[in-house]
Order: C-alpha cells, then structure tokens, then sequence
C-alpha cells in the first residue's frame, strides 16, 4: 500500500467512525491524514506483531482529540483488526474520541487534554539518551496546542539537551477550538519562536506525500538539535465542504453529509 | 527526613533509577550528582514539564522520583500526575518536601495543607507519609527495590527527630500503622501520619504523667489504607485520636472514617480527629507556632483530649 493509498483509507475510516460514533473532531483528524500515513507506511520503525518492541520508534499524538485517525492507521497497518473501529465512541468501547492506550496495542500514550504529549516525549527521547539507543521520538500537536504554557517549558528544556532525537510535528492548520488561530492568540512568526528556542525548524506542505516523507526521512534532521516541522495543513482536508470551517472541529457527519462526505473521498487519487 | 530520603536513595539507586529535580535542593544533592551524574535531572522551574518527562522516562522503563517542595510537585503538575503518571501506571514517585507547614513563615503558597486529599483522590496512586528519619529511610528503599506504580512520598523537610529504634526498623510494614507505643491500657489509641508522630510520642508521655495509658501507631501508609487494622483500632480502643498536620478535609482523618463505613459495632463520638481547618493560614510563623495557633502542638492536644475525656466520664 502506498502512503497516499493509506491517507485515503484514514479518511475514510475517520468519517465514518465520527459518524457512527456521533463524535467530533473529524476536521483535525482529516488534516492530519497525511502526516499519519506517511509516518507509519514510510517513517516509523515499529513492528504491529510486536507493539512493545523495545528499540521501536515512539509516535505520540498529542492533539489527542485526533484519536480516530491513530485508530485507523494502526487498524491498517495490523495492529488490531479493522473490525473494531466501529466501536469506536460506542458504550462499553476503550476506543475514546480522545486516544487511549488501555487495552490498544500501538497506542504509546493517552491524550486528550493538550499540552502533554511533548514533555512525554521529552522523557523518551532522553531515556533513549541515556540509553545509547537509537530510536526516535514523534509527538504530532495542534496550533492551538501550543497556547499551552507546558509545550514552552519543554521545548526550553529539550533544546538545553540537545535532544535531536525528538521531532514535533506540528498540524499547522490555523483554525482552533471556535476561531482562526490569528484571531485567538496568534503564532506568528511561528518558524522564529522556534528558532529562537535553539530548535531545528522545517516548513512543509503537510498534505504533500513526498514532502513530508523527504523531511521526515532523515532524522536527526539537524545533529545536537531537537526538530519541529510546522505542516501547513487545511482543517478538513479532502471534503469540499469540510475544509476551513470550524464547524467540523465539532459536527458529525450524518445523513446526506455523510454520503456525499464518503463519495468525495471514494474519488481521492491515490497515484 | 529529606536527608534521610537522600540516603536512601544515594545507597540503593538502580540503573534505572532516575532523580529529577524541579530546581529545588540546593546542598542536598551534590552526592547524588557525584555519584549518578548521568542519573540526576534538574528539569528547572518547570514542574509540568518535569511530571510529563518523567512519565515518558518511566514508559521508556526508567524508575523515576521527581522532587520539589510539595504543592510544586502536587498541585502545579496535577494533571501530568492524573493523566500522564497515573492513568498509565508508571513507576514516577512524586515526592515532596514541606508536607504541611514545614515551610510555615514562608506564607500560604509554600503551606502543604491539601496535598494528601488530592494525591490519594487519583486511582493507582499509593500515598506514604513517613513519621520519622527511619520510616523515610526505609520507605524510600523499599520504593526503589521494591514498588511499583505511581507513588506520592510526602516528606517533612529537615531536623525531624528520629523516633524508631533500631529494632523496630525491622519491623516497619508498608501498608500498616506501626504500634510505636503499645499500652495494655485500651484507652486511647494514637493514629500519626507524617510529621506529627514526634508530637504523638510527647502527647502519649504527657497524658502518663497525668495518669492516662495510650498507644501510638505511625501510619506511614495513608494509601492504600489498611481498613482491617483501622477497623481492629476503633473496636480495641476506647478513643482513637488521628494526628495529621494536614486540612480536615480529605486527608487522614478522612481516609480513617471511610475504612469505617459498613462496620458494625464502632463509636465514633469517641473518634477525636487533630488536623488543620480548611482555610488559608494567612498569618505566619514556624511550625511550631503554627501548630500551636491550630491546635496541633503536644500541649494543645493533651488538652484537646483530656476535655473530651472528662466530659464523656461526666455525661456517664
């Protein structure tokens, strides 16, 4: 399966597990659809037989409320059957709209409230320091994530030590929870606060296939330095009518929505 | 006690052991760092940071104690403890210093008064609260070698006395109240967490010069709390007084009372509960003083304890 293939195939289940779950957030799993595929088809060492393997990469997601997207790809890539995402945000389900780890194999951390996942992170990549072990730390966040003051601290503290084992993929989409991110509190210039942080900074189109798998190939991407990708992204990405509009942070696809939602993406090119 | 800790885990560090500080513990560490430098972490003033990493440490098999003065390392942090440490059952020790109001002139932000209600509140959380220099000691140990999952360790600050006796070193059992002072006489039972288990040692030998037996057990172990014991205590004892420099609310005491629901045969107009009110200690001094101002002091319970005691013989 190509990575494009899988990006088609996360969409998919996203929406119809929102659906069928009568749950939000399928904007911000739909912008992050790429990012997901590319990492586990191209990017992260990790083994679905074998989900606790010691050496395998680390991939958190820190914007948790994106939960079903991490579902579906490691639900594509055999860490559990494709069968059980129907119950996703059903009564008696460990599949929660925000990710769990309980009981999901694949699943390295569980989030939902934002501002977590980077000094998680933080942890594993400098016990993998301090271990002399060569894997690699992904946490993928949101723009509005980074209004949290804990995702400072850490980013302070990871470029202090050096940890270019770290990668944070941000899912630069600049709509948050009810408004534009530039209407909220505002992130520009983005790239610099990073940069002036003492961190490597990358810009790539985030629903590019082989952009994001060109940065994302060659970790470290910056030696004796912590890396940050901002992924210019569109919330919604691939349903016409979902693309740029807050309204799916929260809304459901029901009825005809749904329909003409599963018919844009049936016609997705995957080549 | 936080030297005590120091030793503990100066003697018994493992491999996996990792000690991260929140920028706190300035000439009580330099021989930790000297002899685990790569082991040490000092993660700043950035405490939510500092729980979040030591729960990826921990997940990465690190055993981790992350170490500040306690509402620093409890409340700021709260819920990278919830979320990040607890609901993913990691072995990440909190462990505070300060427990109560060690830091009692440094005002309201430094007073430690709520922290065993919210760190016992959170499911897989185990709560110590060690009585002296030896159960510290001990507990610490027994935290490296031997536990698993979250825990909160709740240390006063320095210059406790120590209480224990070589001998009964030996016997200290997580998990159960330590009889330090058995008395044949069933008259009062002591029940000390934490700090206070100095003051219960002086109140019991006060109320002997006055004529009145007790027992004193430290309760090191606030969670998980040994409801059979405590339950043995209140149908043994005629009183039972718990000692905690710590809020009436939630804390304790609290934790004693619901062990006793469901049980049959227990008085509880005879259960004389020592803790602090649960307000803002705005008016400051050493902890002395402070215990004193809220009824804490040995002098103070001893006469708590005497009133209640000849009001009840009047009433019969």
């Amino acid at each position: 399966m190509t990575a494009l293939e899988l990006a088609k195939r996360i969409r998919i289940h996203a929406v119809k597990m929102t659906a069928h779950g009568k749950s939000s957030h399928v904007g911000s799993v739909l912008s992050i659809a790429d990012i997901l595929a590319v990492l586990y088809n191209d990017i992260l060492r990790v083994k679905p037989a074998q989900p606790d393997w010691k050496d395998r990469d680390r991939f958190i997601l820190s914007k948790g409320h994106a939960g079903a997207g991490v579902y579906a790809v490691l639900a594509e890539k055999e860490f559990f059957p494709t069968e059980i995402l129907n119950t996703h945000c059903q009564n008696g389900s460990s599949f929660s709209g925000h990710i769990s780890h309980l009981g999901i194999p694949g699943v390295e951390l569980s989030t939902g409230s934002l501002g977590h996942g980077l000094s998680v992170g933080v942890g594993l990549a400098l016990a993998a320091k301090m271990d002399k072990k060569d894997y690699r730390t992904f946490v993928v966040m949101s723009d509005g994530e980074c209004d949290e003051g804990s995702n400072w601290e850490a980013i302070l503290f990871s470029s202090h030590h050096k940890l270019d084992n770290l990668i944070a993929i941000i899912d630069y989409n600049k709509i948050q929870s009810i408004a534009p991110v530039k209407d909220t509190i505002g992130l520009e210039p983005f790239a610099d606060k990073f940069i002036s942080f003492g961190w490597n900074v990358s810009t790539v189109d985030g629903h590019n296939i082989d952009d994001l798998k060109h940065t994302l190939s060659a970790v470290p991407l910056c030696k004796n330095k912590p890396s940050v990708i901002i992924a210019n992204t569109i919330k919604g990405k691939g349903i016409s009518f979902m693309e740029n509009k807050v309204l799916w942070h929260y809304r459901s696809p029901q009825g005809e929505e749904l329909e003409r939602a599963l018919k844009e993406l049936e016609t997705l090119h995957t080549k | 006690m936080r030297n005590s800790f120091f030793r503990a885990l100066e003697e018994h560090a493992q491999p996996e052991t990792v000690f991260i500080t929140g920028d706190l513990g300035f000439g009580v560490l330099d021989n930790f760092i000297k002899k685990f430098p790569a082991q040490f972490i000092n993660a700043g003033v950035a405490e939510q940071n500092m729980v979040g990493m030591a729960a990826g440490l921990a997940l990465a098999g690190k055993k981790v104690f992350a170490y500040s003065i306690a509402n620093f390392t409890t409340l700021r942090p709260l819920e990278q403890i919830r979320n990040d440490v607890a609901y993913h059952n990691l072995n990440v020790t909190i462990v505070s210093v300060g427990g109560g109001l060690a830091y009692g002139s440094l005002g309201v932000s430094h007073h430690a008064t709520e922290d065993i209600a919210i760190m016992r509140a959170i499911p897989n959380m185990k709560v110590f609260a060690p009585g002296d220099t030896v159960e510290a000691y001990h507990i610490t140990k027994k935290i490296i070698t031997e536990i698993s999952g979250p825990v909160y360790l709740r240390l006063g600050r320095a210059g406790e006395a120590t209480i224990h006796s070589e001998e009964s070193i030996k016997k200290i059992i997580l998990g159960k109240g330590f009889p330090l002072i058995e008395s044949s006489s069933k008259e009062l039972a002591l029940l000390s967490t934490g700090g206070m288990l100095e003051t219960a040692v002086n109140v019991s030998a006060m109320l002997k010069e006055k004529g009145i037996e007790s027992s004193v057990y430290s309760f090191h172990t606030i969670k998980p709390m040994n409801v059979e014991q405590v339950r043995g205590l209140f149908k043994e004892y005629k009183y039972v007084a718990t000692l905690e420099e710590h809020s009436g609310t939630g804390g304790f005491s609290s934790a004693v009372l619901e062990s006793l629901v469901g049980a049959t045969g227990i008085r509880l107009e005879n259960f004389i509960p020592f803790s602090l009110p649960s307000q803002f200690i705005s008016k400051v001094g050493d902890q002395n003083y402070l215990r004193d101002v809220y009824g804490l002091s040995a002098q103070k319970i001893v006469e708590k304890l005497q009133n209640v005691q000849s009001k009840v013989k009047n009433n019969i």
